[in-house]
């Protein structure tokens, strides 16, 4: 890298299932001022802007055609980027890579989802193949339920170890002021949540989220005058993985993700682990902020990203190692399953991480210090977006 | 052997909706209840922008002040329809133009007629005409006439 | 975030309507025609790995090499690998319209080796399991096959 890069301002709206007062530029602005505000900068002090969505969400194609006012782009240069799940991940990076270039000392990045304005459900069956499978694709519900039978099937979990993490992610949200669904649940609260395809309830999937998140990054040289409590952006990577339509007997496929052979979140989180000196997660990294858009995910990625062993996910749910107050937290925010406008959800990840590493986070700051902190994002089902976060370079 | 492409005729359905925001809301009210067209005025760059935004692109500053930009204008520039396309709103030959308001300091897009397109001309003065039922969108004018 | 009661927020409906032409290539296309003229699957195998690509493809994903002509037929028989039953619908972008599944969805490797989903006839979730065999069953000659996925009613479990 040519620079160091930190992250200099994070913010974000308040997260809700409708959003009639504003339009969907007036939602990222919220989310720009409040960033620009955390960094104590004006928009003068800022390079350039990227920007994105999902845009299947909303039905409105090149949402940057008359953003620029909103986000503060006007006349400066800057991108739109849309990758499915990891847009706001991606989009975060894209501001990684311009400030450690040196082509741009300060970018802001801004993400949003107004999901009040279009239908989830049909915006996801429009990624799959017209030409195969689209004709009785349900979406991300089917695929995670299809990933929580599988799990089951292999490694003994039953469906009471979802619902302890889905409790485990409402005590998060209950917490933060930001988060979409506070719920105060129970695990019976949970096991009686409507079932809409075995093992998939209806609360152990995320919920359609209006919102918007935004962050100031900034070149080291830079980041240092801006702020005492810069949050350095250790690493960045993201991996594709293999389609789900090769076939090779013997191997089942579609489990753990989708497709076969070695996942994107396998290699995503081990490229990012070897490129930094992490031998074991659980002690090299203090808080992690990743994507689950289900509580089926969240249990099998434990064991993907090589927090635990194979098969040790559900145990982990059993013994709250994950929990606030446990050995090795993840999401303290309540995660995607409280909170999820797509397009900006896997940028809050890094928002929250980059809070607990700066000690901003409030109620849900964790009560011991964050020197590290791990973030993850999935797209389609096929690519991982993945970052790490540190209090010192 | 050559097979012809194989070809799949298919669609995208979706029911879309989109929410204008508080600003806008006002201000279509006023277009939808009193046939007032409004802009907004961005008080730091002295510049009345329609339609109305929230945010000043050039300061960034929030915009909450709307002001009456009057039914009557200028075509800056304009153009003439005359091929037929499923997406048009309406029967070729039709008009569209670029009205600068006389209140506002941007151009709105809309539709000229009342005219035979021959006589549009740049610099000519129209004068939006309203439809009689409104709902609540621009298009509650339903074109702009000469004066 | 202040909504004030009694303030109107202005929301604009926004159907979206689009025609596509989807062009399949040669290879997925030669899948699909196979199923359209012929009813039955095939794929193609990757002359390096030998996994087998179906619906068919010019590249193997894993090996990066361009395929032959090794065409490989899969049978129309297969074992469930994992099934679901629907209990909720989706508004489907094909048609603008809900849609509900009232067969379960199934996970079948057909005994060719490929993979595939459908649907299943059989609803009774005392009768469906993992590992059960079906079979494919084609909409009769006549009914307007249209060469993809739907020319399959769904899969029937075979009788022992």
């Amino acid at each position: 890298m040519a620079e160091r890069v930190a992250i200099v301002g994070v913010g974000q709206t308040y997260h809700r299932s409708r959003r009639p007062d504003v339009n969907q530029v007036e939602l990222m602005n919220e989310a720009v001022r409040a960033a620009l505000d955390d960094a104590q900068l004006t928009l003068k002090d800022i390079d350039a802007v990227v920007m994105g969505n999902m845009e299947l969400f909303e039905g409105n194609y090149l949402v940057d055609m008359w953003a620029s006012d909103g986000i503060g782009s006007y006349l400066k240069p800057g991108m739109k980027i849309t990758t499915g799940g990891t847009t706001g991940a991606t989009i975060s990076c894209a501001a990684f890579t311009y400030a450690a270039s040196g082509l741009f000392n300060t970018v802001l990045a801004v993400a949003f989802e107004k999901q009040d304005e279009g239908d989830t459900r049909a915006g996801l069956i429009s990624v799959r193949d017209p030409l195969w499978d689209r004709f009785m694709a349900i979406g991300a519900v089917a695929t995670f339920a299809r990933m929580g039978r599988s799990y089951m099937r292999a490694s003994g979990c039953q469906e009471e170890h979802a619902a302890l993490l889905r409790v485990k992610a409402d005590r998060g949200a209950c917490r933060n002021p930001y988060a979409h669904l506070k719920l105060n649940l129970t695990i019976e609260d949970v096991m009686n949540s409507r079932m809409l395809i075995w093992p998939m309830r209806l609360l152990y999937m995320c919920p359609t989220t209006v919102g918007a998140a935004a962050l100031v990054v900034a070149s080291e040289r830079k980041a240092k005058k801006i702020t005492k409590k810069p949050v350095w952006v250790q690493d960045w990577v993201t991996v594709h993985q293999q389609s789900a339509r090769v076939h090779r007997p013997g191997e089942e496929a579609r489990v753990r993700t989708i497709g076969v052979g070695e996942t994107s979140h396998e290699r995503a989180a081990q490229l990012i682990y070897k490129r930094n000196g992490i031998t074991k997660p659980i002690r090299d990294i203090d808080v992690a902020e990743i994507y689950e858009p289900s509580t089926w995910g969240e249990l099998i990625w434990y064991e993907l990203y090589g927090f635990c062993e194979p098969g040790e996910g559900w145990r982990w749910a059993e013994k709250g190692v994950t929990d606030m107050e446990g050995e090795f937290p993840v999401n303290p925010s309540g995660g995607v399953v409280a909170t999820n406008p797509i397009g900006a959800t896997a940028m809050i990840r890094i928002v929250e991480a980059a809070l607990q590493v700066r000690g901003d986070a409030g109620e849900h700051q964790m009560t011991r210090p964050v020197r590290r902190a791990f973030t993850t994002a999935w797209g389609g089902q096929n690519w991982t977006v993945a970052t790490l976060l540190s209090k010192s370079i | 052997m050559r097979q012809e492409p194989f070809v799949v005729p298919g669609k995208l359905v979706v029911p879309y909706r989109y929410f204008v925001g508080r600003l806008a809301s006002k201000a279509l009210i006023a277009l939808r209840d009193d046939k007032k067209v409004m802009g907004v005025r961005c008080p730091t760059c002295n510049l009345t922008y329609m339609p109305p935004r929230s945010t000043c692109g050039r300061c960034f500053s929030k915009l909450e002040e709307l002001v009456e930009v009057g039914d009557k204008g200028t075509v800056l520039t304009y153009t003439v329809v005359y091929h037929k396309e499923p997406v048009h709103p309406m029967e070729p030959p039709f008009v569209y133009g670029l009205i600068k308001l006389d209140g506002a300091d941007t151009a709105l897009p809309h539709f000229i007629g009342e005219v035979e397109p021959e006589k549009v001309s740049i610099g000519m003065k129209v004068q939006a005409v309203f439809k009689d039922k409104r709902e609540g969108n621009i298009l509650d004018i339903k074109y702009f006439k000469p004066q | 975030m202040t909504e004030k009661a009694g303030e109107e927020f202005l929301v604009m409906p926004i159907p979206l309507e689009l025609p596509f032409q989807w062009a399949a290539g040669s290879y997925h296309g030669r899948t699909l025609r196979e199923i359209k003229d012929n009813n039955r699957f095939v794929g193609i195998r990757c002359p390096q790995c030998k996994s087998i690509l179906f619906p068919a493809a010019m590249v193997c994903p894993l090996c990066h090499v361009k395929v032959g002509e090794d065409w490989v037929e899969l049978g129309e028989k297969g074992t469930v690998e994992d099934f679901a039953i629907v209990e909720m619908s989706v508004l489907d972008p094909s048609t603008g319209k809900e849609r509900v599944e009232s067969q379960p969805q199934a996970v079948i490797r057909l005994d060719g080796g490929a993979v595939m989903e459908h649907r299943l006839e059989e609803k009774d979730p005392q009768k469906l399991r993992v590992g059960m065999r079906v079979e494919a069953v084609f909409k009769p000659e006549g009914e307007g096959g249209k060469g993809d996925l739907t020319d399959i009613l769904y899969f029937r479990t075979i009788e022992k």
